[in-house]
């Protein structure tokens, strides 16, 4: 008989998602023998490096309640630190994420320091502005970062000697980068803080009042949110080696926000699921072009009105109108950020 | 008497533009007591609750709490000091489950933040907490809830949730905001209990109640509101028969109270 989940822990419930995104991971490691082109394969490097971006935001919109329309910006960011960094001033790229992360964690602070104050839409304003800059940026500062033309020739990544220089290698650097972050969220969410994040989406004053700083709840989680994109352009630009402004524009961010939604807001494997469609849905229509706007808004609206809890919340929610026990685990409901 | 004041609030009004819900405010809770208070609808009472807790700020006094002046204090800076308490229109964070909104009651109590949490780092705190928690969802009868969605409990499970998550921070200053209402009378019995149980463990007491009974027999001391200011304030005895309590509750003189 299965323990009954009415006695079992957050403590338990992390060590459950431990263990499934442990061997989730270790099916996803097989993709390596079933891609058979380096075209297939690096489409795996891409679900990851989307993943760490859906990830993230996933935090502060799923969990914290707050959009936040600047992730690309991040991304960019991200990619043009280790990118400029190792190309033009020969900065190893494994100092180069780490610099990436610093910087783009940095940048997040700054912004939301005064955006994050306000309650409401502020954050979601701020950052369409600031991610609207920054592509100006990307694209005005030509000596750096190559301009419209893009910055090409960024060295691969390597670590003591080994370069990370094919896909079949890359892979399992953004499979672990991948891992890490399912497991930082596992933790996060048995934590005093993460239970403090979603406190604060869930009644803000409530919160308050339970002794949780609302202003630097979110503030955090935006930071962490920007660390993780900046990791992720990092990885991007050193596995293709080639960074271009568009890739990081304000409808890049606008599309990561669909794919939290359409994932699965608020959820443990939302990320994994809307990853998933951003890389392959793409892909799969290749031949019509843009068809995947379409497809992508038709599949938000879709969500919105039937299935608030995204992909990963359809379980759950077909379970509830089978009538399942009572006793079922709680997943958090989607909540839009208000 | 002679114990010390855990709570003080004085010279304290409250404004919602032209409306003072809250009008020169003044009155003590000594620590150890259950301080009731009541009052008409529209007195001021959950407005005071929230200038207390610093939710809604006051325009003029000072709210001093174990002698501490927090009146330009952030709520969850008050919560840390020993302040907790309930919403009268509930304030669950429905997408949690029961006992998570427990454990964010705990948070005060609680010290790992993002690094540690992120790693894991924090197993002996979490164990703590859940296992205090648990005590507080069986104290207010809740303990087979604990892994079902909050979302999911009725009203009067809703507003015993309230209670416990408060009670997990194991508050100096317990601040109920009309705790009986909605509830029915089994359950009622059993916050009048916790409550005497937590009062007795030495923990202040404020309770805003309409149940006169409950207010009665709970409360040594009451504070009577209309309008914003006060209106009387003493033992349930003198309370009950204080012409102008009399008035303000049944709207005309009583010869013979």
């Amino acid at each position: 008989m299965p323990p009954r989940i009415a006695r079992a822990t957050t403590l338990d419930i992390r060590r459950r998602r431990v263990r499934a995104a442990v061997i989730v991971w270790l099916l996803f490691a097989s993709w390596p023998l079933l891609a058979g082109n380096n075209y297939v394969l690096s489409l795996g490097v891409f679900f990851f490096i989307n993943m760490l971006l859906i990830g993230g935001l996933n935090l502060v919109m799923g969990y914290g309640g707050q959009i936040s329309l600047c992730q690309a910006g991040f991304f960019g960011l991200g990619a043009y630190i280790s990118g400029v960094l190792s190309l033009r001033y020969g900065v190893p790229p494994f100092l180069g994420v780490l610099l990436a992360l610093l910087g783009s964690t940095l940048t997040a602070f700054l912004i939301g320091l005064p955006a994050l104050r306000l309650r409401g839409h502020y954050l979601a304003m701020a950052t369409l502005g600031f991610n609207a800059i920054l592509s100006v940026l990307f694209v005005e500062l030509v000596p750096l970062t190559g301009g419209p033309n893009g910055l090409a020739g960024i060295p691969p990544f390597a670590l003591v000697g080994f370069a990370f220089d094919t896909p079949a290698r890359f892979f399992w650097l953004a499979w672990s980068a991948g891992l890490v972050l399912m497991l930082l969220v596992a933790s996060l969410l048995a934590s005093r803080a993460g239970r403090a994040l979603r406190a604060v989406s869930g009644s803000e004053v409530a919160a308050d009042s339970m002794g949780i700083d609302p202003f630097h709840t979110k503030l955090k989680a935006f930071m962490f949110s920007a660390a993780c994109a900046g990791v992720a352009g990092a990885l991007y630009a050193h596995f293709n080696q080639y960074a271009s402004p568009e890739t990081f524009s304000l409808s890049t961010s606008v599309l990561l926000v669909v794919m939290v939604a359409l994932g699965g807001w608020g959820h443990y494997w939302g990320p994994v699921l809307g990853a998933a469609l951003f890389t392959a849905v793409p892909e799969l229509l290749h031949r019509f072009q843009d068809a995947e706007l379409l497809v992508f808004g038709i599949g938000m609206v879709l969500v919105l009105l039937y299935l608030p809890g995204g992909l990963a919340g359809a379980p759950h929610r077909w379970r509830k109108l089978l009538g399942a026990s009572r006793h079922s685990e709680v997943v958090p409901v989607a909540r839009l950020p208000r | 008497m002679s114990a010390i004041n855990l709570l003080e609030v004085s010279g304290m009004s409250v404004a919602f533009g032209g409306l003072k819900a809250v009008d020169d405010l003044s009155f003590c809770v000594a620590e150890g007591s259950i301080k009731g208070v009541i009052g008409p609808n529209g007195a001021g009472k959950t407005t005071l609750f929230n200038a207390i807790a610093g939710i809604a700020r006051p325009i003029s006094g000072k709210v001093m709490l174990s002698a501490r002046d927090v009146t330009g204090l952030a709520p969850h800076s008050r919560a840390a000091l020993g302040l907790a308490r309930t919403f009268q229109n509930l304030q669950i964070f429905s997408g949690m489950s029961v006992i998570e909104n427990v454990m964010v009651g705990r948070h005060t109590r609680l010290h790992a933040g993002w690094a540690k949490g992120l790693l894991g780092f924090n197993t002996a705190e979490e164990r703590e907490a859940e296992a205090i928690a648990r005590e507080k969802l069986a104290l207010l009868g809740l303990a087979d809830r604990a892994g079902d969605a909050a979302a999911s409990l009725g009203f009067a499970e809703a507003k015993l949730l309230e209670i416990a998550r408060a009670l997990a921070a194991e508050p100096m200053l317990l601040l109920l905001d009309e705790p009986m209402a909605g509830v029915p009378l089994t359950e009622q019995n059993r916050i009048i209990e916790v409550i005497r149980q937590v009062n007795t463990s030495g923990v202040t007491i404020v309770l805003v109640e309409h149940n006169m009974r409950v207010v009665m027999s709970v409360c040594a001391d009451i504070l009577v509101m209309d309008h914003g200011s006060r209106l009387a304030e003493g033992d349930p005895a003198f309370v009950a028969r204080h012409p102008d309590v009399v008035r303000a509750y049944l709207g005309r003189e009583v010869e013979h109270a």
